[in-house]
């Protein structure tokens, strides 16, 4: 199913004195990876939050395809996955195999059916040795992996990742991007919050920018190269100074950014 | 002190993932119930036969479901011992004074009734698996509100010791000077406020958690879908047994 997220004028705050998000609008559609790229504390996760409807905004609407998301909460619930960006903050089961299970569980399927998604998706991802063991027990490279396979058990059409490279070696990374690129093969609506401007020019297609609560964009990443990256409040990627001292234009660059 | 207060709380945070584990293959939610009769009435007992027969069957039942569960999924005997263990000294520290007041018949049957029904509740709500207790708690109409309560405060349990304990190790590391007693009790407790301030934090997260990985709301339907099992079934049997027993002894 395609879906279409829309984010018109969110405001949102935790405490009185601050607006986290200023006036926010937001466009993601399946097929197409969005990236919202910010620093740290510019309210990236609390904008996923607010998209995937953990949160409600203070003023402002989500849409989905056109449908105000609080009204079909309930019913797209199954069709949206979150990856924290601190996996201990979506992990609560008392092994590996549960946690997996755990959405399955809800959605009432019947325990083989379960058994045989958890295994092929702890598989995939190179975790069955570990399906036994306690989730607060393992390394965090380990534990995002299991937060990541507990969203990909029940195969959702929109994802939602916050920070999806954070704590993970670089094999993993890699591994974190394939299954990503196989997504946006599939059809399915990503947006991914980083502060990786390299990992959001390697993989966005539409790329928003958050400084201080308020979004610019959308820019393509031929965009953002050829407009310089200062005015989205984050500095120059290393591969991207190395491309302008061998004196590659902007289109080369993103190719080659995109082909590394 | 601190290695004390710490292996409590990693025994503590063991006990409570142990007891909210899920693993559930062998039972259904029908079991829920007969587990509850079955414990409260070991647990008002006053008959040995009962504690010893609970206590056997609790055991043929964990190892059923050792044997045929897959090595991911299967009940953790070092857990069941180490939890086992830390029952009985529990229950004999507590029995204690009948020992020394030299009353050794309401004591024995303190410690034997004691132990059959908390190590069969022990025991049998691990193969039962967390997730069927609260789901047969909803089959007899329990509010889904006390259901979810239930299920999230035993979840929660574990996540806020761990929490507890990344406190504890960031207190000590920060302790520069020579660690004695009192160096190391002045900074623990300071604790107690962030111990608030953190359990805030983690229970938030726990809810959106929470409430990212419930796909459905309609939890209380999944009777409609099971069927029993010839282990709830037996598990029901033995619960009437038990219990006809214990009203035959009464009579």
């Amino acid at each position: 199913m395609k879906w279409v997220i829309e984010a018109r004028n969110l405001w949102f705050s935790y405490t009185k004195r601050k607006n986290v998000l200023k006036d926010v609008n937001i466009r993601a559609v399946s097929g197409k990876i969005t990236v919202i790229v910010g620093a740290t504390g510019s309210g990236k996760t609390t904008l996923l939050f607010l998209l995937s409807g953990l949160l409600e905004p203070d003023k402002g609407i989500v849409y989905y395809n056109d449908k105000p998301l609080r009204e079909i909460l309930e019913d797209v619930k199954k069709h949206i996955g979150v990856l924290f960006q601190d996996p201990n903050d979506q992990l609560f089961n008392s092994t590996v195999y549960d946690e997996i299970a755990y959405s399955l569980r809800t959605l009432e399927l019947n325990e083989e059916e379960i058994e045989e998604k958890v295994v092929r998706t702890a598989r995939f991802l190179g975790i069955e040795d570990i399906l036994g063991e306690k989730p607060y027990e393992l390394s965090m490279g380990e534990k995002k992996k299991v937060a990541l396979a507990s969203i990909m058990v029940y195969d959702p059409d929109i994802l939602f990742l916050d920070e999806p490279l954070a704590n993970l070696d670089y094999n993993n990374s890699l591994l974190l991007e394939e299954i990503i690129s196989e997504y946006r093969k599939l059809g399915k609506n990503i947006i991914v919050s980083t502060h990786n401007l390299e990992f959001a020019l390697r993989i966005g297609d539409i790329i928003y920018g958050l400084v201080d609560g308020l979004v610019i964009g959308p820019f393509t990443p031929l965009e953002i190269v050829e407009k310089g990256f200062k005015n989205i409040g984050l500095p120059e990627p290393l591969i991207y100074k190395l491309c302008r001292k061998l004196g590659l234009e902007p289109k080369d660059i993103v190719e080659l950014i995109r082909k590394i | 002190m601190k290695q004390l207060s710490q292996k409590y709380l990693e025994y503590l945070r063991e006990a409570f993932t142990y007891l909210s584990s899920d693993k559930g293959r062998i039972f259904s939610p029908y079991s829920s119930i007969p587990l509850i009769i079955l414990v409260f009435t070991i647990s008002i007992s006053h008959n040995v036969t009962t504690y010893v027969l609970g206590i056997t069957f609790t055991i043929c039942m964990l190892i059923t479901a050792y044997s045929s569960s897959k090595n991911y999924n299967r009940v953790d005997m070092a857990s069941v011992v180490k939890s086992s263990l830390m029952i009985v000294l529990i229950v004999f520290i507590i029995s204690m004074p009948l020992i020394f007041l030299r009353k050794f018949e309401p004591a024995y049957m303190f410690i034997t009734r004691v132990l059959a029904a908390s190590l069969t509740f022990m025991i049998l709500s691990q193969i039962i698996g967390w997730w069927n207790i609260i789901r047969g708690l909803e089959l007899i109409k329990t509010p889904r509100i006390v259901t979810e309560m239930i299920y999230q405060t035993i979840k929660f349990i574990p996540l806020f010791i761990t929490e507890t304990l990344k406190l504890i190790a960031a207190r000590e590391a920060r302790i520069l000077c020579r660690k004695n007693i009192s160096s190391i009790w002045r900074a623990l407790s300071s604790i107690v406020g962030d111990i608030i301030i953190k359990s805030y934090y983690r229970s938030t997260m726990f809810n959106m958690a929470l409430n990212a990985r419930t796909l459905s709301n309609k939890r209380i339907m999944i009777w409609k879908r099971v069927k029993p099992t010839l282990y709830d079934i037996s598990l029901i049997i033995f619960t009437a047994l038990i219990l006809l027993l214990e009203v035959a002894a009464r009579i």
